[in-house]
């Protein structure tokens, strides 16, 4: 026997089980690794100068510590980085823009749309993101611009940054996101009496003016979050 | 060597004029800053994810990489050139063309201007051994018996030096007639006066 008691065992199903060794974790390994090298190599090699080595080989060294491992750095930087923005963590490091959004969505109490995925574990990983793909570097050229006008917001310490003024979305919201995961369902399909295929023209054609499907899936459930004001009211 | 009247560029057009060793160091410590910049921005960003500092590798940190890499992908590039072929170099008054204990890479001759050729002593003490001029050559002696530089040599005045590397030096060594021994006789004459001068 294993020695797990009922007890520890029912504390083990009570949270997501940990989980490990996935590429980002191998990527920041693989990272951190290219830039100690980095470093050793550049500084080591000015250091040391060119005077102890043949010419031939503080080249070499050079090459090697200047263009080809910076390149690989670069590459598995990039990844890990990116990959790293898809968590909550991330999103929650602009702090006071978006501690409202994490909050509630960690919530068990709050019946916000967000907040259900997330006690339910129906996303379970990267939460924010797999609503929102289509922010910050993971969307279109104009959000990844978008990404860095907010940094900007950030810098200057704007009302919305700070979380004092509700934050408002640039369009309306794609149900292109909600379908993803929905699209092909046996309960979406069938439960509030079919009303779902009965709109269907409405839940994807899309309105040329808004750029977003004519009718939202947040006509009928919203709030996906609480508004800034029911929030600060919640306490 | 030029003939009288005739620059460099007017005599050979075809010698590669390459940068500078001036300009070349500063563009590798250049190249060195912005490449160590950038691993430490990885660093941070990979271990302390925010918007901010993910912003800052993404803008900064790959800017200075790419910059970097292509700052040293050209120095490299030229380093080859340097040492493989003839090769025409510049240097301003004053400036060391190499230095004593430096590894021996290339040899060179005097196009214009005169160089100082001298002995650091193991008290720190520099002895003047020679000055050279147009025509002149020098920096043989290290590639010949494959050591380490004899002596500093330094610009005297501004100078222009046609330089040429290991392999093509000592393939004409070896196989143009005559030039063995004319070598040699100049390296015989050299040391002899070197040991009077640091005696
Ligand atoms: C179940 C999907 C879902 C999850 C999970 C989710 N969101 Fe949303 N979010 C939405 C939808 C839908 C809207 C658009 C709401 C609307 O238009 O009424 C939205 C809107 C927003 C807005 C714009 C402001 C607003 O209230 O309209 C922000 C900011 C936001 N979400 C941040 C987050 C953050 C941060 C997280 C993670 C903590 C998150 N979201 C998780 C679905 C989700
Ligand atoms: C990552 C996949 C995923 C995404 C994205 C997603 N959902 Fe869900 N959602 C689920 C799963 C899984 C369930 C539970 C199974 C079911 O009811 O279909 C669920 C349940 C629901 C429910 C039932 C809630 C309840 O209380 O029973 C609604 C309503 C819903 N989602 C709406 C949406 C909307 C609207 C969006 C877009 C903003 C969305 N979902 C985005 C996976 C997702
Ligand atoms: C006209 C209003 C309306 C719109 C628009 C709408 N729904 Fe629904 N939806 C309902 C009703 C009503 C129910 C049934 C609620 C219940 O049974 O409690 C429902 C239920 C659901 C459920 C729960 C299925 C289950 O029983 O577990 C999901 C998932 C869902 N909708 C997804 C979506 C998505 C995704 C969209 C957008 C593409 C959308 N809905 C748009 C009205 C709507």
């Amino acid at each position: 026997m294993s020695g797990i008691t009922d007890e520890i065992a029912q504390r083990m199903l009570e949270q997501p089980f940990p989980r490990s060794g996935d590429f980002a974790e191998l990527g920041a390994v693989v990272t951190t690794a290219l830039a100690i090298a980095v470093l050793v190599l550049v500084i080591g090699g000015a250091l040391l100068g060119e005077r102890r080595l043949s010419p031939t080989a503080a080249s070499a060294l050079g090459v090697l510590g200047l263009c080809v491992l910076p390149v690989f750095m670069m590459l598995f930087g990039a990844y890990t980085t990116v990959e790293g923005s898809k968590s909550v963590e991330f999103c929650h490091s602009c702090h006071s823009a978006m501690n409202l959004y994490v909050s509630d969505m960690e919530d068990p109490a709050s019946a916000s749309l967000a907040a259900v995925h997330y006690k339910q574990r129906w996303i379970t990983q990267h939460e924010c993101y797999r609503c929102h793909a289509d922010y910050g570097v993971w969307g279109s050229a104009d959000a990844k611009l978008r990404g860095f006008a907010h940094l900007y917001h950030w810098l200057i310490a704007s009302k919305t940054a700070l979380g004092e003024e509700q934050i408002h979305t640039y369009r309306r919201y794609r149900n292109q996101i909600c379908l993803d995961c929905h699209a092909g369902g046996a309960d979406f399909l069938t439960s509030g009496r079919g009303v779902h295929l009965m709109i269907a023209r409405n839940l994807v054609e899309r309105d040329p003016d808004t750029g977003a499907e004519v009718t939202s899936c947040m006509t009928c459930h919203a709030p996906a979050h609480p508004s800034l004001e029911s929030w600060r009211s919640r306490g | 060597m030029a003939q009288p009247g005739l620059t460099l560029a007017e005599a050979s057009p075809d010698v590669l004029r390459l940068p500078a060793p001036r300009v070349r160091r500063r563009i590798l410590l250049t190249a060195r800053v912005l490449i160590v910049v950038a691993a430490l921005i990885t660093l941070l960003a990979v271990h302390y994810l925010t918007a901010v500092t993910l912003s800052l590798f993404l803008i900064v940190g790959q800017g200075c990489i790419v910059i970097g890499a292509l700052l040293a992908a050209g120095v490299a590039i030229t380093d080859v050139f340097r040492r493989r072929g003839v090769t025409s170099l510049r240097f301003e008054p004053g400036e060391t063309v190499f230095r004593q204990g430096d590894p021996g890479d290339l040899v060179y001759s005097i196009v214009s201007g005169e160089v100082e050729i001298i002995r650091e002593m193991p008290d720190g003490e520099e002895r003047l051994l020679a000055t050279m001029g147009p025509g002149e050559y020098f920096g043989e002696m290290a590639l010949i018996s494959d050591a380490a530089r004899t002596a500093t040599v330094r610009a005297r005045t501004s100078l222009e030096v046609v330089a040429m590397g290991r392999a093509d030096f000592t393939t004409l060594y070896a196989y143009v007639p005559g030039l063995k021994q004319r070598v040699e006789t100049i390296m015989r004459q050299r040391a002899a006066d070197t040991a009077r001068k640091t005696s």
